[in-house]
């Protein structure tokens, strides 16, 4: 056991801002600690790993890519938005204090080797295709997941 | 510790349609790898395994079954709901896609063993009784059961 790497794995289900900066900080610790870490990223949390295009093919599908659509710039923080002005609020009070934005500390998970998995399922509903997502996020399913979180020393759900 | 069931506790606090359907997901995966899988749920993920028989005998105990009806059916996402509308929109979309449904998906969840434990103290306060839930449910517990699930366990969650 202590020969081996640790590892993490981090369910993110949550779309929110301040979820996804949690995810992002606890993913870059670890992974600067020397863990192993995956990132699963399942319905909502797909915006976190979304170019922030429209997505979608049919009525329903261009409909959720609308209301919903994704990239890291345009998540909102689950509590106080009040359409983007909570948003634009809380990012300018991390800058006044010299807080890493949530766009830096993704790139810092992926300099640090965090391994992104997007969810097959979720995609196929939802009708977001690999394209729609950032480089070097991979498809793979729950079953993958489980697996990785058996091995794991520490699993999230957020 | 190797010769002990490896195991895998859930606990579902949340009502709502994508969270539930993200345990019994998990809870399903991880029973079919062979792990000794329970879900515990809590409050307002109970209405994931209540029949969906209106509850309650007081007037508060009425008025949480009213507003706060359960039944697998009935609870939507925990965003764009629209009344009902977004239910409605994403079963359309799942079923185009051939994804199992969140009843069916429950349904594998027994077939494959896991333990559904219900919240005693939730039960209690909402008014809930245990006929209201359905027979599949292993028994209604206290969170010490619950915790004392966690032992030997591979991973939890919290949902």
């Amino acid at each position: 056991m202590s020969e081996e790497p640790q590892k993490s794995v981090f369910l993110v289900m949550s779309g929110d801002f301040d979820h996804a900066f949690a995810a992002f900080t606890m993913a870059s610790t670890a992974a600067a600690m020397g863990a192993e870490v995956t990132m699963f990223f399942t319905f909502w949390g797909l915006k976190a790993i979304q170019k922030g295009n429209l997505t979608g093919k049919r009525f329903f599908g261009r409909m959720v890519g609308v209301m919903n659509r994704g990239g890291i710039d345009r998540i909102g923080p689950s509590h106080f938005n009040f359409g983007g002005i909570g948003r634009w609020l809380f990012k300018k009070m991390m800058k006044d204090e010299n807080v890493v934005s949530l766009p830096e500390l993704r790139q810092q998970c992926i300099d640090l080797g965090v391994k992104f998995l997007a969810c097959n399922t979720s995609m196929d509903v939802l009708q977001i295709t690999l394209d729609d997502l950032i480089p070097g996020v991979e498809a793979a399913g729950a079953a993958t997941v489980m697996a990785e979180a058996q091995q794991a020393q520490s699993q999230w759900f957020i | 510790m190797s010769e002990a069931p490896k195991t895998c506790v859930l606990v579902l606090m949340s009502g709502d349609f994508d969270k539930a359907f993200a345990a019994m997901t998990i809870a399903s995966s991880a029973a079919a790898m062979g792990l000794d899988t329970t879900i515990f749920f809590t409050f307002w993920g109970l209405k994931v395994i209540q029949k969906g028989n209106l509850t309650g005998k007081g007037l508060f105990g009425r008025m949480v079954g009213v507003m706060n009806r359960g039944g697998i059916d009935r609870i939507g996402p925990s965003k764009f709901n629209f009344g009902g509308i977004g239910r409605w929109m994403f079963k359309k979309m799942m079923w185009d896609k051939g994804v199992v449904s969140l009843p069916n998906l429950r349904e594998q969840c027994i077939l494959l063993g896991v333990k559904f434990l219900a919240c005693k103290t939730s039960l209690d306060v909402m008014e809930i009784t245990e006929e209201d839930l359905i027979p599949e449910v292993t028994a209604v517990v206290g969170a010490a059961t619950m915790i004392a699930a966690t032992e030997n366990s591979q991973f939890q969650f919290f949902i």
